[in-house]
Order: structure tokens, then sequence, then C-alpha cells
């Protein structure tokens, strides 16, 4: 019984304890246990039991700490955003609802004592001079700024005041005693001997004072003086004392002589201007010790990465310091900005915030605003300001994701190889480049549709460290989902809490991005016979397979756009630290691993990759990069020299050849010409460069708004005239015009840019900024005049054909852009495409040309671009004619690509999007055609006879096997971004202890993994190492709690330890398999044995080192696939077993340190696969549109996505019927390995919704899993999944924006009410004084309801004229406009009738408007101290009447704080 | 009695005699007491001084500490921030979302009153006018603290009646009030920080250098920013006494 009750007691203790810490509840304490009003703390700090309150919520949120204005008539003080409660329970604090303190009580004015001037209350200056007895009080309420009262003091009377017993002190005249007395002109008599005597010094000979004249010399307030014997401050010191006596009179201040510092005969020392008198160190001075010092910072510290650090700086002067070179995404993990500032001779630095939520921004005093980069780059300035600022990079992405065009696009608007309008990507980069509004740059990149996106100019930082503690988690519990499929048959995951992605890997994960590869295999390659492994298999398929779709995706570049997209969202991929050590654990590209068909190790990124660390770390200059230096370093430089000789020995060769030419050497000319002719080219429009360092990465051909190096304002100038020249004679109806003017419009777009680099004054800047902003009106101007004749002229073909033609000289012989005659005829437009047949098809016709000598050749130029197929590529094209009889004309046909999009070679987004056009014909005629000469020029073969005819049936046989049987495949790349992670090791760690830059724990973490800050909070605060003698790799332990509902068992194999999995996996079960470690750690794991840790593909968990590692996948694949399938396996190694297939995971992990598994053994995780037949149908899991999602007004068509568990065949329809019923398809992914990157174990399903009503638009979705199985194992939804949209039935309309016409009150509310719409008029609404899309616009402060509210205070007197725009749900956007003008009350109350009531004893008065009233029987009362008339705002005011006052002095104020001041006599 | 005899009795008496003034002078106040007015006017000087170099002794220390920590001698759970080994309280609170902060209200008033407070529970440590010997010293009610903090200067003032009487006689002297008067700009600094909050609590931001620059190099401004908060440290230009404080800030 005893134990019993010791048990209980002890469970009662844990539960009190566990309820303690488990309730505990942060929110708003009105009081504290320690007497402190309003924090946010938890409730057991707080006096709850006192009666007061406790809300869990902030404190603004609160009844009783709402924020106000506190006024303390302690000490005349007024405190804005304070809460109520801290006021209240202070003595003399009165709250006023107004948190900006604009109430009487708190107006400043300018409070003079002596020869002092403080900018105070008048309460304020009442409470200073009281501390003064024999000083009389001035307080000018006038003078509205500090400045101003400080300058009254030098206007002050200032002379000699001489007393009773004769001594003489220099002094104002409030100051002086003797005021009875006062002389104010010299030429009034002296004969008084007693008083003030203004303007003289105390030495005048006139007075009787004791004092001999400039005896020694001292500072006094910022100026060296002259002093008499008396003591007495004279005139500012001159070493000519004869004009610095000046007969004995008081010389002002910029009367003076003009010094500098250590002038040594002047002490009109100058604050403002960098010099105040001090000691003379120097020893400049003839008399005294002191002189006019200099305020400036000598020689501050300079740093190799901030342009403007460095030299001399003057007294108030600023500047940026940076670790690298910022901007355009080039800000190093770990890095700050800082501040340093010269301020009385001291340096200090300031941080700006860290994780660079604060950025350093500098000008130059009395110069124009810079734009961003030429901020960062500012040097040499005569008087640098800097600032820290927030880094504003939250919105960037919301310009990726603009959608709302004026008009929906036209045809016209779509360039070739990109899938969004022309017009659209110029809003978003207009969008991305607002930097009045946010600190984004353009991306080029060619990872998107767009052509490149918009990211941070400067990448916030991220926590990219773990620090999650093994107890941390072990305390966390794993959470069950249970899901009901559309069949209603169940499946439960088991998540454990740490799955889900840290905050930073979510950041980072916005960079995930994939790719899908298709290549062909053709026939005969395929009937190639068979392999002894897949390896082997993959190997011959390799050499051997035909990439026909987004090539790109398997290069380099791709790679290294795919990266620099990743470090544009932060500490995310692969870069470097502060030290310039890289390292690329943050990205991980599958391409990079995929042992199947190619070869990514090649493509492994490099540091060099990353950026170019030297540069970033050199002081940015503005020495521009010759031509020569471009041109050296620039392979296609030296392969089209190597083109232009090779070109001029065929061209040699080619006459003899041919039998055509003239002489040898007249071949080689020409060769040679063309070939330099092509190098002359080269940087124009063909530039294969990776410039990591702008953030761009470009592949093939760059736009020609980059290829000019301008270096000068006169370039730029001659620049800019020559492009508005062009613009003004283009002749918009001829060929061509558009692509001209599309071209000087990508040109103008990057001006800005390149004028911020320039070397040159800022105004010349700024001009050149309007130049190209006339320009841009120009372009914009012609570019309307454009699409008008476009809308005008149906049949105008410019816009449409311009784009896929490209005119360039090679050698003496010009390629033009084919039509007809020429033999092959392009499609002119998508639309116009097809002559003939089927839609897959297209029509080359070769006719025999007439010209020349010889009649069976035929001499054609062909430009690929021109033909405007993407699967023809030059070799095609050669084989073709070489197969076709030379005479008569033949017409032969060709498999068509699956693009439909017109190619077009306008910018390197088009050829990486349009891969096929830049592998093929489009990049041989664009780039290659510099071969010179003819090389370009194609001549087909003269009749060979019956050789033609077997050659023909050759090549039919060999044709008819390779298209027949060739096979296509598609291969999935993915980018997976991750948080960028720090070097293994701590040897750097103390490098972050520089005193010029201050260290934080973001800084420190960023040098080692094994860096920490250590006495956080204490003087001692530094990064040092931790643990440097840490040789021991992790140990690894599993968390049986973690991995149910699975069991384990810890068993040991050769040697190796690990762990089985007790339970066979089921199909598409989730499996999540934990351990923990004794150090935080990074794991890895691979499906073989041995393999290095680096070498090693798959992340195990997070990338960060953590203490405990959990990894859930489920097993589709390996389940469903056959062994011996074609699924790309080449990471998954499985072998038959009799109960299943057995799976071994092996492990490794490292540690901070660097070390891996000890003695490079693998830990291993084993399981066996459930052989049961999957019996499940598929279960959709996620849809991306919600379910009763509301869609636009008159919206009929809508793309929606599916998420399925396993793979599946999915249909649907608008009635709830069969599967086999169902008319619509949705279009799956079949792939097992192809899951989704939206939704993990997920496989995505795609279709276009049409026919959608106004309505409720019902649709049944089912499903059929295990594609290609027969179809008696194959398993069906038998419900269906009901999904519905919900139409719009009415546009949303705006019906009232209130208020309209004149405000007489400067605090007032917008309203707008709305109606229709999705959702009967609820909806997000915005304003801004401009005409702004929707997103950039400020949201009402109450809204998302059908009346938004938008409160304004103290809006000062004028129009006003604010655009609206109200969003629903369904995206459907109302627009408004709204005009008011603010004219506000400035007349006090006035009395209009008085009436004193002798025998009720009471004073009655009646005012022209509603107001307060006050009184006191003084004079000057602040408004709120005095006794209040019985009326709160109202007209009608009564009070008693005290006869012992004989003298009412009444205040009254009006609602619109104007204060009416009256004197009242009652006569009884 | 021989010359010998006579030689030791002289020495002994010396010895005695010398004795008996040092033992004279040493106990001379409870020998002698003070019977005239001046006598007790010494005494009570001696006292006053005790009592001032007892306020001297626990002013200094809290209110140095006191401009340290942000005007709080005790600063609470959840309001301040431990920065450099010293508790700097926080005189603004993050208002999520906004880049201005909620203003905690920090009074002269409350600082006096937190001063008096801890120098009144601190003195009787340090005053004893039991070690004045010769009087009858009646000192029997408790400290009354009073702190008013200027703007160059921090007058501290004990209300303590003391009454120093002649053990013999009539004598006697009292003081009612003493004060001492610390250098340190609390008061100017405090306005400083008061300036400073007005710009962190109406708009968020508060530009350090010109404000230097507008008082004319008076004082000198540091900002520094532990993540997520600022910490500012003001001084006079040319002095060391230091007010520092923080403003919360919000982490991203």
């Amino acid at each position: 019984m005893k134990n019993k009750w010791i048990l209980f007691n002890i469970v009662l203790f844990v539960l009190i304890f566990l309820a303690g810490s488990v309730f505990a509840l942060n929110g708003c304490c009105e009081k504290t246990l320690n007497n402190e009003y309003c924090i946010e703390t938890d409730d057991s700090n707080c006096a709850i039991e006192s009666g007061f309150q406790f809300v869990p919520t902030t404190c603004e949120s609160t009844s009783f700490c709402k924020l106000g204005c506190g006024y303390s008539s302690d000490r005349g003080r007024c405190f804005m955003n304070t809460p109520k409660a801290a006021c209240e329970a202070e003595a003399n604090c009165t709250f006023s609802e107004t948190p900006s303190c604009d109430i009487p009580q708190c107006n400043k004015g300018c409070c003079i004592l002596g020869d002092q001037a403080f900018y105070v209350t008048q309460v304020q200056c009442k409470k200073t001079t009281s501390l003064f007895p024999d000083v009389v009080m001035q307080f000018d309420e006038t003078i509205n700024t500090e400045i101003e009262c400080i300058d009254k003091t030098k206007t002050l009377e200032e002379g000699c005041c001489v007393k009773d017993d004769n001594t003489c002190y220099f002094t104002t005249r409030g100051n002086c005693e003797s005021v009875s007395n006062i002389v104010t002109s010299i030429n009034a008599t002296l004969e008084a001997k007693v008083g003030f005597f203004q303007n003289l010094l105390c030495s005048n000979d006139e007075l009787n004072c004791d004092c001999a004249k400039q005896q020694k010399t001292g500072c006094v307030g910022e100026d060296l003086y002259w002093f008499d014997s008396c003591g007495n401050r004279e005139n500012i010191y001159n070493s000519d004392r004869k004009t610095s006596y000046n007969e004995g009179l008081v010389l002002k201040e910029e009367e003076s002589c003009i010094g500098g510092p250590y002038d040594p005969n002047c002490g009109n020392c100058n604050y403002p201007r960098g010099n105040v008198c001090g000691d003379d160190t120097e020893k400049v001075m003839p008399i005294g010790g002191q002189t006019c010092v200099s305020l400036g910072c000598k020689n501050v510290y300079e740093d190799e990465t901030s342009p403007s650090s460095g030299g001399d700086k003057k007294n108030g002067e600023s500047w940026c310091l940076y670790d690298s070179q910022v901007g355009l995404g080039r800000d190093l993990a770990g890095s700050r900005h800082y501040r340093s500032v010269c301020i009385n001779g001291e340096t200090q630095v300031e941080p700006c915030k860290d994780y660079r939520e604060e950025i350093c921004i500098q000008g130059e005093l009395d110069e124009e605003v810079l734009r961003n980069m030429a901020s960062f780059l500012l040097a040499g300035a005569d008087y640098t300001e800097a600032a820290c600022r927030d880094n504003r990079w939250q919105d960037c992405d919301a310009c990726n994701t603009l959608t709302n065009l004026p008009d929906k696009p036209t045809a016209e608007d779509t360039t070739a190889g990109k899938k969004e309008p022309q017009a659209l990507i110029d809003l978003k980069m207009q969008c991305c480049n607002n930097e009045d509004v946010r600190d984004c740059y353009w991306l080029e990149s060619g990872i998107t549709d767009a052509g490149g996106l918009c990211v941070p100019m400067i990448p916030p930082g991220l926590k990219h460290w773990g620090d999650l503690s093994p107890s941390e988690v072990a305390g966390s519990s794993t959470t069950t989902t249970t899901t009901t499929a559309a069949d209603g048959t169940t499946s439960t995951v088991v998540t454990a809490p740490t799955t889900s992605a840290s905050p930073s890997e979510q950041t980072c994960a916005k960079a995930n991005t994939e790719c899908e590869v298709a290549f062909v295999v053709g026939g005969w390659t395929k009937l190639g016979g068979a392999f002894k492994s897949r390896k082997e298999r993959d190997d011959f398929l390799k050499r051997n397979s035909k990439v026909i779709k987004n090539e790109e995706c398997i290069s380099k570049e791709w790679v290294i756009a795919g990266n620099n997209f990743c470090k544009a969202q932060g500490d995310c991929g692969a870069y470097f630290n502060i030290l310039g050590k890289g390292t690329g654990d943050g990205y991980v590209n599958t391409l990079v691993f995929e042992t199947g068909f190619f070869d990514g190790s090649k493509y492994i990124l490099t540091e060099s990759d990353y950026a170019n660390f030297r540069t970033l770390m050199q002081k940015p200059d503005n020495k521009k990069e010759t031509k020569w230096d471009k041109m050296k370093n620039d392979p296609g430089f030296w392969t089209a020299v190597g083109g232009g000789l090779l070109s001029g020995i065929l061209g040699a060769a080619g006459p003899a050849g041919t039998g055509k030419g003239n002489s040898w050497y007249e071949g080689f000319g020409k060769g040679l010409f063309g070939g330099l002719s092509a190098v002359m080219s080269l940087g124009k429009d063909c530039k294969p460069t990776a410039d990591s360092t702008k953030g761009k990465t470009t592949v093939t051909k760059t736009t020609t708004a980059t290829a000019t190096t301008i270096t000068s304002k006169s370039q730029f100038e001659a620049e800019l005239m020559t492009q508005t020249g062009i613009l003004h004679s283009l002749n918009l109806a001829e060929p061509g015009a558009y692509q001209k003017l599309t071209e000087i419009k990508a040109k103008s777009n990057k001006y800005y840019e390149q004028i911020a680099l320039l070397n040159i004054p800022e105004g010349d800047k700024k001009a050149l900024n309007d130049k190209v902003d006339e320009l841009k009106k120009l372009i914009a101007a012609r570019e309307q005049a454009f699409n008008k004749m476009d809308k005008d002229t149906d049949t105008f073909e410019d816009k449409k054909t311009s784009t896929t033609t490209t005119t360039q000289t090679s050698g003496d012989e010009k390629l033009t852009p084919t039509t007809a005659p020429t033999g092959i005829v392009p499609p002119p437009s998508t639309e116009s495409t097809q002559t003939s047949g089927k839609e897959d098809e297209f029509v080359i016709d070769v006719s025999p040309q007439t010209s020349g000598t010889d009649d069976t050749s035929m001499e054609m130029d062909i430009t690929a671009n021109v033909i405007g197929i993407d699967s023809i590529t030059g070799a095609d094209v050669s084989s073709l004619l070489g197969i076709t009889p030379a005479k008569p004309a033949a017409t032969t046909t060709a498999k068509k690509p699956a693009a439909t999009t017109p190619n077009t070679i306008t910018s390197i987004q088009t050829i990486i999007k349009n891969p096929t056009s830049a592998v093929t014909g489009g990049q041989s005629n664009v780039c290659g055609k510099g071969f010179g000469g003819k090389s370009s020029t194609i001549y087909a073969g003269g009749s060979f006879g019956s050789l033609i005819n077997l050659a023909s049936w050759g090549a039919a046989i060999y044709t008819g096997v390779e298209y027949g049987q060739q096979k296509e495949m598609t291969q999935k790349y993915q980018i997976q971004c991750k948080p960028w992670q720090a070097p293994t090791g701590s040897t750097d760690c103390e490098k972050c202890n520089n005193p010029n830059k201050p260290c934080s724990e973001y800084r420190c973490k960023s040098l080692g993994q094994n860096c920490a800050i250590v006495n956080a909070g204490t003087a001692n605060e530094t990064c040092v190492p931790m643990d440097p003698n840490d040789v021991n790799s992790p140990i690894i332990t599993p968390l049986p709690d973690q991995m149910l509902p699975h069991t384990i068992e810890e068993v040991t194999e050769e040697s190796n330890k690990g762990f089985k999995i007790n339970e066979q996996i089921k199909a598409f079960t989730p499996v999540t398999l934990a351990f923990e470690l004794n150090e935080p750690g990074q794991c890895r794991y691979a499906f073989s044995p041995g393999l290095p840790y680096d070498s090693m593909s798959e992340s195990f968990g997070s990338v960060l080192f953590e203490y405990v590692k959990v990894f859930s996948f489920s097993l589709p694949s390996i389940l469903t696939e056959p062994a011996d399938a074609d699924t790309n396996l080449s990471t998954v190694k499985g072998s038959a077993s009799g109960s299943g297939r057995e799976f071994k995971l092996y492990l490794k992990c490292k540690d901070a340190n660097g070390n891996v598994n000890a003695n490079d053994r693998d830990y291993f995780i084993r399981f066996d696969t459930d052989p049961s037949p999957d019996l499940t149908p598929p279960i959709i899991k996620f849809t991306s549109l919600d379910n009763n999602a509301y869609i636009r007004y008159n919206e009929t068509e809508i793309t929606l996505k599916i998420y399925i568990n396993e793979p599946s065949d999915c249909k649907w329809s608008r009635r709830d019927t069969g599967f086999d019923l169902m008319e619509n398809e949705f279009n799956c992914e079949q792939k097992v390995l192809s899951q989704s990157i939206e939704y993990v174990e997920t496989y995505e399903c795609n279709t276009r919704m049409k026919n959608m009503t106004n309505r409720e638009n019902n649709f049944y979705f089912k499903c059929k899993d295990l594609p290609g199985a027969p179809i008696d194992e194959r398993n069906l939804n038998e419900e269906s999944y009901k999904f519905t949209l919900i139409g719009t039935s009415e546009q949303l309309k705006i019906t009232s924006i209130t208020p309209t016409g004149t405000q007489f009150v400067p605090d007032f509310s917008m309203e707008v009410k709305t109606d229709g719409g999705s959702n009967n008029g609820v909806a997000k609404c915005a304003f801004s004084d401009k005409d702004l899309p929707y997103s950039e616009m400020i949201v009402f402060s109450e809204t998302d309801t059908p009346t938004s509210i938008q409160p304004f205070t103290s809006l000062p007197e004028g129009k006003y004229n604010y655009f609206i725009s109200c969003l629903d749900q369904g995206a459907n956007e109302a627009k408004g406009v709204i005009n008011f003008t603010v004219d506000i009350d400035t007349y006090p109350p006035e009395i209009e009738y008085l009436y004193v009531d002798s025998f009720l004893g009471t004073i009655s008065i009646s005012l022209d408007e509603d107001a307060t009233c006050e009184y006191m029987d003084l004079p000057d009362f602040v408004f709120g101290e005095g006794t209040k008339f019985s009326g709160i705002d109202q007209k009608e005011q009564e009070t008693n009447w005290d006869v012992s006052i004989s003298k009412y002095h009444i205040k009254c104020k009006d609602k619109f704080e104007n204060i009416g001041t009256y004197v009242v006599y009652p006569l009884p | 009695m021989n010359k010998r005899g006579q030689i030791t009795i002289f020495v002994i008496l010396g010895i005695v005699i010398v004795a008996s003034l040092i033992l004279l002078f040493t106990f001379r106040k409870d020998i002698l007491p003070p019977t005239t007015e001046a006598g007790i006017n010494a005494q009570m000087r001696e006292a006053k001084n005790m009592i001032t170099d007892c306020l001297e002794k626990e002013s200094l220390e809290p209110i140095n500490k006191i401009a340290l920590q942000g005007g709080y001698l005790s600063p609470g759970v959840d309001t301040f921030r431990l920065w450099n080994d010293t508790q700097i309280s926080y005189l603004c609170f993050n208002i999520e979302n906004q880049d201005n902060c909620r203003n905690r209200l920090l009074t002269i008033r409350n600082m006096e009153e937190q001063l008096s407070k801890v120098i009144e529970n601190n003195l009787p440590t340090c005053v004893d006018l039991s070690e004045i010997g010769g009087v009858n010293i009646e000192a029997n009610k408790p400290f009354i603290v009073t702190t008013r903090i200027l703007p160059l200067q921090v007058l501290v003032e004990l209300e303590y009646p003391v009454t120093v009487k002649s053990k013999i006689g009539e004598a006697s002297a009292s003081e009612k009030k003493f004060s001492y008067i610390v250098d340190a700009p609390l008061g100017d600094l405090y306005n400083v920080a008061q300036d400073i909050l007005d710009q962190e609590t109406s708009v968020g931001i508060f530009d350090q250098l010109s404000y230097m620059l507008l008082k004319l190099g008076k004082y000198t401004v540091y900002v520094e920013k532990p993540y997520p908060d600022k910490i500012y440290r003001l001084k006079f230009r040319e002095g060391s006494y230091m007010f520092q404080f923080g403003i919360q800030g919000e982490p991203s």
C-alpha cells in the first residue's frame, strides 16, 4: 500500500511537471510577476492571480495593451506607440488613442535657457527651467525644427553684464541679472556703470571693468575664442588681434575669419565642415593649447571588395563594406553587408541586419540617387553616404507568376521557342526590374519557358546548418495519417516528424526543376543483339541513341543554369563561403549520377562553375574587357580561326575539284576571307559562354544586345543615336522590320545595367538613362504602330515569318532566307505550314536549278531555320538529297517533329527550349556559316546511273528498318536544390573574428561545419573550432519507435552492422527508416556495397548535419516491375528471392569533421518485399486545384493535374459512368521512377478540362493501375472520384467606392464594396496611386469580404487619386478609381453665446461647432490639465461658477484638434 | 632605597603614565565626551560624512548598472537580451510584420524609483553610526531615499533624521537630510534614448550618423545588430558613462 502511494505521488508529480511544460502558453501579459506591463511572455510569468489579464495573442491585438500615445505630464515627454496598460500604470501618464502622439501636449518648440536652446515640449522646457531658478524661460512654439532652434542661439543678444561691484561677465541679456539698464548702442551714453551693455566686450575701454583684452585662448562650443584677463569670452580667435578685437565690440561668427583644421591664424571652426575646437596636438598655435582640429578619419580600413573603402574620410561620411562583389546574386554564403561611418575622427562599423536581411546602399552627396548596381560599385566619391536598408527580395517570385496580361495573347505575341507570350515576359521583366518596390533582377536562364527568372538581387541568407539535438527529436512523436480512397479502401501512413523539410530546405526547393529528355534508338541498333548485362546494354544504347527532345538538359550549361537558379534562392546550391571554400552538397542533379544512358560525370559541377571566386574578391573597377580579351577567351573564336583556315584550304581545293573555279589561291583567299568574316562575327551573335558571374548562363547564341562592349559615354550616346535612327527609319511594312524592332528592344533592356557599370560620373549616367528612357518610349510607340498595322491587316505576315529568318553575310556570299525558288518550301507560319497530307508531315520540294554550268547539279542555299523543321538535321537533308533523283522535280515527305511552334533563333532561351534546332540545322546555319566561301552551300552530285537505283533500294530498306523498328524513350532529369553546406572541418573558424567585420553565428557557421559561436551573449563571443581532435566517425543506432508499424532486428553480416525489417513490405506502402547518430552528420546510401561516400548518389534524409536521420519512401517500381524490365533502374538493384525480393541499402555517414564510417564499412538496412499480388486500386491523393474551387467568369477551359499513388491510366467524364465509357483521358506518367516532384510518392496525370460553364461543373475520375499488365491483373476504381469546379455566374463588380468629394478630416476610411464574382462579392482589394498590376498594389487592411476598408490617418491636405483593384477566389478582377480631396478644418471653435447665471451659479457657453472645453484660473495651461466643462464634443457647455475665480481662462478644442482660447470675467 | 630602586620606580611610573595617556587618547570620547556644541557638531559632521560616503558607495554601482542595462536594474523574463555579459533591456518590443515597435515606456520616474529602492535597501549594510562613540545617536527611522535624475547628474537624497546628543549635558545636533551628487549624464543620455525611440516607434528606422551630426558630435551613438535585435549604445563624445538599450527584432 505504501509503495502504491509513493508510485501515485511520483506519477502525479510527473503529470504536474508535464502539464506545466506542455501547457505553458505564450501571449500578451498585462502585468508580469516582475511588474512589467504588456510583455509577451508565457502565462506562468504573468500576474494572472492578481487579476491581470493574459491573452495568447500579440499585445497589439488586445484591448488592454492596444497602442496609443502615452503623455507623461511629470516630465512633459510623449511616448509614441505605447501600450495602454503601461501608460495607465504610470503615475501622471495620460493615454490617448493616437499612437503618433499628434496631440497638443506633444508639440515641440524651442526652449531657450541662457545661451542654450533645446527642441522640446513646453512642459519639458518648464521642467528644465525649474532646475535653474535664476534663468528666465523662453519657449518659442513657432520654431518647428531642431536646427532652427539651435540656430536661434546664434541670434541671441550678447554683451557685457556689469554688476554693482564692478565685476563684469560676458553673457546674454537673459542671463544678466542687472537688466534694469540696457544699453543697446555704443553711441548711447555709457554713463550708467551698471547694466547690460549689448555688443560690448568686457575688455572694452568704455566700461569700468578691470579686464585686459586678449590674454589667453580657449574653446567655447565648436570655436576658439580670445579671453580677457577676467576670463570673459571675447571674439573668435584671429592671429590678427586688432581685427579680432573689433574695437571692443562683438564680432559675429559669420563676420570672423575663415579657417580650417590646424589653421594657426583662425579659430573659426565649423563642425559641419569637419573641424571643431580641440587640443592642439600638432602644436601649430602660437598661443594657447587649442586649435581647430579635424574630425575626419585618416587611412580607414580598406577592403579589396568594397569600392568605397580605404583612404581618408570626412566627418559624417559613411560607406559600405562588403565581403565580395555584391548584387546579381553574387553574395557569398555567410556574407554580410556593413556600413562604416566616420564620426568625430573615429570610425564605427555598423553591421547591417544579419542573413542579408538588410543591404548596404551608398551614394554621393548632392548627386543623383543611384540604382542598386551602380550603388554597389560606387568608388572615389567626394563625400559618400551609405545606409543599411531592408533587402526587398521577398516578392521577386511574384513577378514570375504574373499572368494578367492586358489582353489575351495573340499568336504573334508568342515568339517561337517560348511558350509564354513575349508581352508577358516583358511584363515579368518590368516587374522584376522595378527597383522602386523590390530588389530583384532578371536571371537569364534556359530552364524556364520565359527564358529567365526574377530572383533576388542580393539573395537572403539561410540557416544552412542543422542543430536538432537528439532529445528534441526523440521527444517528438510520429504522426499517423489515414486516407480513404475513392473506393472506400483506407491506407495508413506513419510519418516521423522530422521527415518534413526544414524551412531552409523548403526555400531552396523552390528551385527544384526537371527536364524530360526524349531519345530515339534506331531499329538497327535495337536489333543489335542480346546483352549480357544491363550495363552492356546501356553502354551500347548510349553510343547509338539520338536525342530528339530537350538535349540541352544533358549539357553542362543546363547544370550550371540550374545551379545559378538554385543559388539565387539564398544560401542554396553549390557555391563559396566568404573565404572562397566551395562546396557542392547543396546541389544534386540526377543527370550527374545517372549511369544509364548518358555519362553525366563530365557534368559534375566544379568550383569554377559556381563562379569565378578570384573575380568576386577583386575590387570592382570599371575597366572594361577589350574586344581581344573577349575574343581570346572565347572558344568559338579559335574554332572560327581554325574553321577559316580549313575553309581556305577547302576553298582552294574546291574549284579544282568541281572544275568550276579559278585559281587555287582565289579559292583559298575566298575561304580564308569567309573564315575571318566568321571570326569577326563572333561575339556579335555567336558566343558560347557561361558567364555565371553575371548571373547569366548562355548556351549558344546571345542576343546582340550584349555583344558590343561600350566603355564610354560618347560610345553609348552614339549607340543610342544609332538605334534611335534605325527606329525612325524602320519601315514597318517591310519584312524583317518586326525582328529589327525586337532586337533593338532586347538591346535596350540591357542598357540600364550597362550604364550602371560605366566608369563615368553619376550625372552622365543619369543623362544616359534619360536617353534610354526616350528610346524605350520610341520603341513602345513603334511597337504599338506595328500592332495596329497587324490588326488592320489580317494578312500581315511579317511578325510570323520574320522571326524565322536570319540574314548574314559570309565571305562574299550572302546566305539569304530562301523562299520557293530555291527548292525548299518553308512553312511560313504555324497556321500555314501544311500544304497537304497529314499534320505530321511537311513537304520538301527539290527542284532542279537552271543556273550554273552543270545541268545535273543543284546548288541550294539551305538555312535550316528557314526550313522550320526541328527534327531534320543537316545530315538528314543531305542524305535525303543524296537519294533523291536529280530530275525531274521530286516531292519527299519526312516525319515532322512533335513541336509545332515555328523555329526561331533569336536568343539563347529559344535554343535551349528548342534544342533540336540548336543541335541541327539551326546551329549549323547560324554559328557555322562562317566557315566561309561556299562551305555552306551544298552541292548535289551528278547522275550516278544504275548505282543510284541500287543505293536507293538499300537506303529504302535501311530506312524501313531504322525507322520502322525505332523506339522512343524518355528520361526525366531533376535538379534538386538544397541548402548550401559549409565545408567540413574547422580550420577557418577563427578567421571570423575580424574586428572590422564583426562575426555572428551565421557567418561563423559558414566557415566550417565544426565552427560554432561560443560564449554567446558574453564579451568573449567568438567563433571557434569545435572538437578539432575528433577523428571518430559517427555511430549509427536505429530508432525502432520511429519506424513503426514495421519492426526491426539488428544483425551483423560479414562484419558489417545493420538491421533488417522483419515484415515484408507491400507495394506502394510508405516505409520509414530512422536512426540516430552520436554526433551531427550527413548520410548517404547506395544499393551497392563498398562505394566511397562521395560516390554515393542519394542523400539519406536531410542534407543538414543532424543527429537524427529519417528517410521515407515507398517501393513502387521494385515491386511492380519485372526484374528484366526496361525501366532504367540503374540505381536500384534487387535480387529475386523465394519469398519476394530482398533489398539492401548500404549507408555511410559523415560527421562535421569529414570522418566517414569506420574502416569504410557500410551500415546496411535489409528488407524483403511482399510478393503477393497488388489488389489495391489506385488512389488519387492530390489535385492541382482544390475540389470545389472557384474558376474565373466565362472560363471555359482549365488544366488540371491529379496525383496518383501508383502509375495508372486515368479517365474522366462529366457523367458518373464506367471506366471504359469515360470519354476523356488523362495524360499519365507511367514510368515507375518518374514520381512527381510536387508531391512525393505520387504520379502525375494531367488533362485539359473543356466546356466549363458558369455554374457548378462536376467531373468524375477513375483510374486503373498497372499499365501494360494483363487486364485481369489490373485494379480499377469502382467508385468515381467526384471533382467539382464552381464557375462564376457573374463578373466581379465594384459597386461603390467611398469617400468621394471633399473630406474635412485627416482621419477617415476608404471603403470599397464588391458584388458578384465567384463568392457573392467576397474579394481582396488593393490600391495604389498608380495604375499598377494587382500584385504591386497595397492590400487593404480589412479585406477578403464584400466590403474592404482602408483607414487613413493624418492625411495631409490635397487631392488624391487612387486606383483600386479587387480579386476574388476565382481570379476575377474588378477595377475602379477613386478621387477625393482632403481639406482640413484649421479654425478653432468660437463662442457664440455666453451666459453667467448668478442664481444657479453656472457659466454656460454656446459654441459654433462641437468641442470640448476646459478652464483654469491661469493662462497658458496645457489642454487636458484644466477643469472640464460638462459637455464633451458638444456645442453647449456648462460649468459651476467658482466666485473665487475672477478671470476664467477657457480653452475649447474641436475634433480636429483646433484649440480656441478665451478669457471670461464673470460679474455677479 | 637605593638609587637603583628609585630609577626602577621612575621607569615604572613613566610606563604607567605613558600607558595612561595612550588609553586616555584612545578612549577620550568615552572618558571625555563632548559637551560643547562645537564638539557635538564635529561628531555630527563625522556622522554626516559616514552617511554621505555610504550614499556614494551604494549609488555609483546602481547608477552605472541601470544605464548599462537599459534603464532596468533587474530586467524581467523576456524583456532583455544578453549581450556582452550584460542584460540589455528592450525598450521597444517587436510588432509582428511591422517596422516600428511597441514602446516599453521607460520613464525617468521609473528609473528614479528603482535607484531609490536599491540604494535604500543597501544603505543599512553600510551606515553604522555606532562607530561614532562618545555621543548618543538617535537614528531610528528607516532610510528614505529619493533619487533625482538630472541631465548631467544624479542627485541622491536621503531622509534619515539623525540626532547627536552629548552624553553629558544638553548639547545636541541633528540632520534630517543627506545628499550626494553623482556626475553621470543619465538624464541626458535618457533623452537621447527617447529621441531614438521616437523614431523606432514611429517609423522603425533611426540613422545614428545623422543624429550625431545634428547634435554637433556631442553624443556618440553605436549600433550593434545581434540577430535579430538592435542594440544602441550611447555616450558623450568625451565621456565614458554609457547608456545602452535594445530594440527587439523579428527573426525571419
